[in-house]
């Protein structure tokens, strides 16, 4: 059957069956229509009629009511025609349009109408209104109720007429309506038992058709439905019911495969699902293990200080490990790890540190991995619940970071469960961390000690240690900048230290320098000690020595200063300053008062005082005499000084200077006024010097001279000025004692020169002078007498040559040469030495030469330059073996005339040429060849020479020969420019006096 | 002819004074001499010389003495005085000077120096 089949069908049935039925329907309602029309119609007439016989009774009304009138002349009889005029009207216009489709009776309406209007028109109102004039009589009245009465027949026949042929019409039409109904009600029956008909067949049609086979498909879908997948439907059904039956068939087929697929896939499924549960069950334990793990991890990140994190350690490891006992030894690297925490087992037990040999653990520490043991061969044991329990299984791991082992951690477990390898894994990976968390730790604690060890330097360093920001403000500041400057700590934190601590003249550089330093600059402030006057709380400003740096710590820049208060050593500076100048002072004067000055100056105003006197002692007056007196000519007129200065002299015990002579100590003054009102101390108080100091000078055991000085403020003399001022006294007393000493040194040489120069030389006179005698007398001696005298005569020049000698250098030793100035000439002098040697050279057999240039004469000691000469010619021909050459030559260069004496003699060995011209000094040659000579001749030579300003300087080589060379300034140079200066001798003789 | 100039020598040591007078002397100059200082003053009062040499070391009056004696008195006071001396430091030469003596010679003195100053204080005095 095709597919379409049933479809067509039903619905041609269904139309069919529509139709007739529709059709019956459709003649029952037409017949219902006509029938209501006509009903309508009837009704209408029915409606017409009615209205007719209104309108009738209300022309009766009319005529009543006029006739009432007419009759009584009474208004109030007239009422029913006023109140009927208008409706009366109104009914006649609706007749007329009740019946406007029936021509017949319209037209009849409408004459009615018409006749109504002009009973009232006509007649009604003309006679109402002459009534009402008039007043009729009676016989008029009658008459025109009698029109009344006749005209209102006629309308009432009219009416009448009206009303039978309506009903005529209404008869008609209600028979018409009543036939009409019987065929409505015929047609009604046929059509409801046509339908009932149709549609029984149309329903056991479709019922056939539709219903059963649905119905089965039903049964067959219920039974799908229950699980039966097997259910099949007859398939035999027209159209789509077949269709559906195979459908469904299909359909159930098609879900039973469904289902077996369904099935396979959802045991697959299953397997899924339990495999994923068991991946779920996985992750769950791991995110636990993690989750303990980063819990250790945040646990251990708490921890900074090293026992509580080696607590922390050891119990989390001992959690995750499920050990019940753990000992976790930390420590420097360098040092064997101490005892850090303990779990299980008692402390007092275990050693204190870790030594590399030490069991399992110290195994561990050694070889820096894990070392693992089961089976309690350690046989650790621990306490539980009173008795004593055996830990079978053991680990010890290392804790290393970065390459250094920082401790070991041992743990231990009752249970004899070996540690799995993945266990161990773990914990050597928490050791790690713990191992850098313990590296950080113990970091903390050396840097705490260290910033300790910082705090106790600082606090106790003897230098001021300021710390600023780049700013200038104070960051650090430790007790010995609060001592120096006043200010405490917290006092200056944060302040500027320009403020602080410079003084105001100074800021502005200090400024400026601060800014250049903190932008990197100014260099030179860095890194050296400054010295500058810093402020002190109280005002005062106080000399220190600074040495800035400059550090960055994170990123910040802060300026460090060691500061030292040195006013102390400023304070010795000075003081040995004013020791050294009152040393130079008495260096170079030959006696104290000439002194005097000097000293005053040198100690008042190196000691910042005003006024100073200076008091001798006269032995010879027994009283203080003033010496000198000295002023700060900045801050005391020397005119009001006078007041001051006119008192002359203090007897013992007078005054302040004869309290210092009394007493012989240091004496100070807080209030010079105090007790004494003098002249003298009251103009002292009007130049403002109220107080005072006194100084006594001793020497030889007794007071000689008294220091006074007077100042706005001296203040009370602390140790370093008491030993100043008594260094000073001592100075001056030695100096006193020194110069005397010198004076009686002096005089005892002068003394002793005398004597030798007189006793020794006295009677050599008289020697040579006798002996010159005899043998100037030509013919008194035979040839032996003569030269036996001549002898004598000789070895006597010799002796006092010798005694000249020694005079001579003890002279130069004394510095108290003196010498002839005379005009010299040199080559002269030289030509004379040469031949008054020529004998003796020649007995030697040593040649003897001179090479002389004429040169101007120079000023000097004719005798004494002679003796040069002859004491170098001497010497040359003393060391120079016969076959040798002796030269002098004189020449001149300049201002200088040149002078040598070149020997080919045995020369001078190197190392004795330096001390050639020394006293007494004979050469090692000279000694073991027995040359004589007493070792002056070139001390004189030299001496000689540098007295006249001129220099000496010796060459030699041993075995080939000598050379002196001597300069000498001229008086006029050669060349005849200007008088070299420094011509003439030290010390020479003045002019003989004309 | 003119009198030869009469010379004052003071020493106290007999030989060099017998000395000096014979060089003197000899050389043609008139002598007195003086063995101390208190004598020299009183030759000098009893007739003035020309020019005197005078040794330092005296006893009673030592040469400097009188020669600032001799300064100070009107009739001696442009005597010529060569002072002779064993002392010859600075100081010393000083002092000769300082007295007022116009000369020094040293012991032990050349005779032909001595005699030379000598003859040249006269020809100052004469000039």
């Amino acid at each position: 059957m095709s597919r379409r089949r049933l479809t067509p069908r039903i619905m041609v049935a269904g139309g069919v069956l529509a139709v007739l039925v529709s059709a019956s329907f459709g003649f029952a309602i037409t017949a219902i229509g006509d029938l209501r029309r006509s009903h309508r119609l009837a009704a209408h007439s029915e409606e017409a009629i009615l209205q007719a016989r209104r309108s009738e009774k209300l022309a009766v009304d009319l005529e009543t009511g006029v006739r009432g009138f007419l009759l009584t002349d009474q208004e109030r009889f007239l009422q029913p025609f006023v109140q009927g005029l208008a409706p009366a009207r109104a009914l006649a216009a609706q007749l007329e349009r009740l019946v406007r489709d029936n021509p017949r009776q319209r037209a009849t309406a409408a004459a009615l109408r018409r006749a109504l209007d002009s009973y009232i028109e006509d007649y009604a109102r003309p006679v109402v209104a002459e009534e009402r004039r008039t007043d009729l009589p009676p016989r008029r009245d009658l008459a025109v109720t009698a029109e009344s009465k006749r005209r209102l027949d006629g309308i009432r026949a009219g009416f009448d007429r009206f009303v039978a042929h309506e009903t005529m019409r209404a008869r008609a039409r209600q028979s018409e309506a009543d036939s009409q109904a019987d065929r409505a009600v015929i047609f009604g029956w046929i059509g409801l038992l046509g339908s009932i008909l149709l549609v029984m067949a149309y329903t056991a049609y479709l019922t056939n058709s539709v219903l059963f086979p649905l119905r089965r498909i039903a049964a067959g879908a219920r039974r799908l439905a229950r699980g039966e997948l097997g259910a099949r439907v007859p398939e035999q059904a027209p159209g789509e019911v077949g269709e559906l039956g195979r459908t469904f068939n299909a359909m159930a087929a098609s879900l039973q495969q469904n289902r077996d697929v369904l099935e396979t896939q959802n045991a697959e499924l299953e397997e899924k699902q339990h495999e994923l549960a068991r991946v779920l069950d996985q992750v769950a334990t791991e995110k636990t293990s993690v989750e303990r793990l980063q819990r250790f991890g945040e646990r251990l990140a708490q921890e900074t200080e090293l026992r509580p994190l080696a607590q922390t350690i050891l119990w989390g490891l001992c959690e995750l490990a499920g050990a019940q006992a753990g000992v976790l030894y930390a420590g420097e690297t360098g040092g064997p790890p101490a005892l850090a925490a303990t779990r299980g087992v008692p402390a007092e037990r275990l050693p204190a540190t870790l030594q590399v040999d030490d069991g399992l653990a110290g195994a561990a520490l050694a070889e820096r991995a894990r070392v693992v043991s089961s089976h309690g061969e350690t046989g650790m044991r621990m306490t539980a619940f009173g008795e004593q329990v055996r830990l079978h299984q053991e680990v010890h791991l290392p804790l290393s970071a970065s390459g250094r082992t920082v401790g070991v951690v041992s743990l231990a477990r009752v249970q004899d469960v070996p540690f799995d390898p993945a266990e161990l894994d773990m914990l050597e990976h928490l050791a790690g961390q713990s191992a850098l968390a313990v590296t950080g730790a113990l970091s903390l604690e050396a840097s705490r000690r260290a910033a300790r060890l910082n705090k106790a330097v600082l606090d106790t360093a003897s230098d001021a240690f300021v710390s600023v920001s780049e700013a200038g403000r104070v960051r650090e500041w430790n007790p010995r900048a609060e001592a120096i400057f006043g200010w405490t700590s917290e006092e200056v934190s944060g302040r500027d230290v320009t403020g602080l601590l410079i003084p105001p003249r100074h800021r502005e550089r200090w400024q400026t320098a601060f800014a250049g330093m903190a932008r990197g600059g100014e260099e030179g402030w860095l890194n050296r000690p400054r010295e500058m006057q810093a402020l002190r709380r109280d005002g005062r400003e106080v000399p220190v020595e600074l040495t800035i740096s400059s550090l960055e710590l994170g990123g910040v820049r802060v300026f460090n200063a060691f500061i030292r208060d040195i006013s102390a050593r400023k304070r010795g500076e000075r003081h040995f300053g004013i020791q050294h100048a009152v040393t130079e002072a008495l260096a170079e004067i030959p006696g104290l008062e000439e002194a005097i000055p000097r000293l005053l100056e040198v100690l008042g105003s190196g000691l910042d005082w005003r006024l100073g006197s200076f008091w001798l002692v006269g032995e010879a007056t027994g009283e203080l005499r003033l010496a000198g007196t000295w002023h700060d000519p900045t801050t005391v007129r020397a005119a009001a000084l006078e007041a001051v200065r006119r008192r002359k002299s203090f007897n013992k015990g007078e005054g302040l200077p004869g309290r210092v002579w009394a007493d012989e100590e240091v004496t100070w003054v807080k209030d010079v006024a105090d007790g004494d009102s003098s002249p003298r101390i009251r103009a002292a108080a009007e130049l403002d010097l109220t107080t005072a100091i006194g100084v006594p000078i001793r020497s030889g055991g007794r007071v000689i001279a008294v220091l006074e000085f007077y100042d706005r403020d001296i203040g009370q003399p602390d140790e370093s000025l008491i030993a100043l001022m008594g260094y000073i006294s001592q100075l001056i007393g030695q100096f006193v004692e020194r110069k005397e000493a010198e004076r009686q040194a002096e005089r005892l040489k002068d003394e002793f020169f005398a004597l030798v120069s007189h006793e020794l030389r006295t009677p050599l006179t008289s020697i040579i002078g006798y002996l010159e005698l005899v043998l100037e007398d030509e013919g008194g001696l035979d040839a032996d007498q003569r030269r036996f005298l001549s002898v004598v005569e000789r070895n006597s020049r010799r002796l006092l040559r010798l005694v000249g000698d020694l005079l001579f250098v003890a002279q130069v030793e004394a510095g108290s040469l003196a010498l002839e100035r005379g005009s010299v000439e040199l080559d002269a002098l030289a030509r004379e030495a040469v031949e008054a040697a020529r004998p003796r050279a020649e007995d030697n057999g040593v040649t003897l030469q001179h090479e002389l240039d004429p040169l101007p004469p120079l000023t000097g000691d004719r005798d004494r330059l002679a003796q040069v000469f002859d004491n170098l010619i001497s010497n040359a021909l003393k060391f120079t073996p016969a076959g040798g050459h002796v030269v002098v030559r004189v020449t001149s260069a300049g201002h200088v005339g040149v002078t040598e004496v070149r020997d080919t003699g045995m020369g001078i060995a190197a190392a004795e040429q330096e001390r050639l011209f020394d006293r007494f000094f004979r050469s090692t040659t000279a000694t073991e060849q027995a040359i004589p000579g007493v070792g002056l001749g070139l001390t004189i030579v030299k001496a000689v020479v540098e007295a006249h300003g001129g220099t000496i300087s010796v060459s030699s080589q041993e075995g080939a020969g000598t050379t002196f060379r001597i300069e000498l300034p001229l008086s006029a140079p050669a060349d005849g420019s200007a008088a070299a200066p420094g011509v003439g001798t030290p010390g020479a003789a003045p002019e003989v006096p004309r | 002819m003119n009198d030869p100039p009469l010379v004052l020598v003071a020493e106290d040591d007999e030989d060099i004074l017998a000395l000096i007078e014979l060089r003197l002397v000899r050389a043609g100059y008139d002598v007195v001499t003086a063995a101390d200082g208190d004598a020299a003053m009183q030759e000098a009062s009893k007739r003035r010389p020309d020019v005197a040499v005078l040794d330092v070391m005296m006893p009673k009056l030592d040469g400097y003495e009188v020669t600032r004696r001799f300064r100070a008195a009107p009739r001696t006071w442009d005597i010529p005085v060569i002072l002779v001396t064993a002392r010859v430091q600075e100081a010393d030469v000083a002092r000769c000077y300082a007295a007022g003596a116009n000369d020094y010679v040293h012991k032990p003195f050349d005779p032909e120096d001595l005699l030379a100053r000598v003859q040249a204080a006269l020809d100052r005095t004469q000039a």
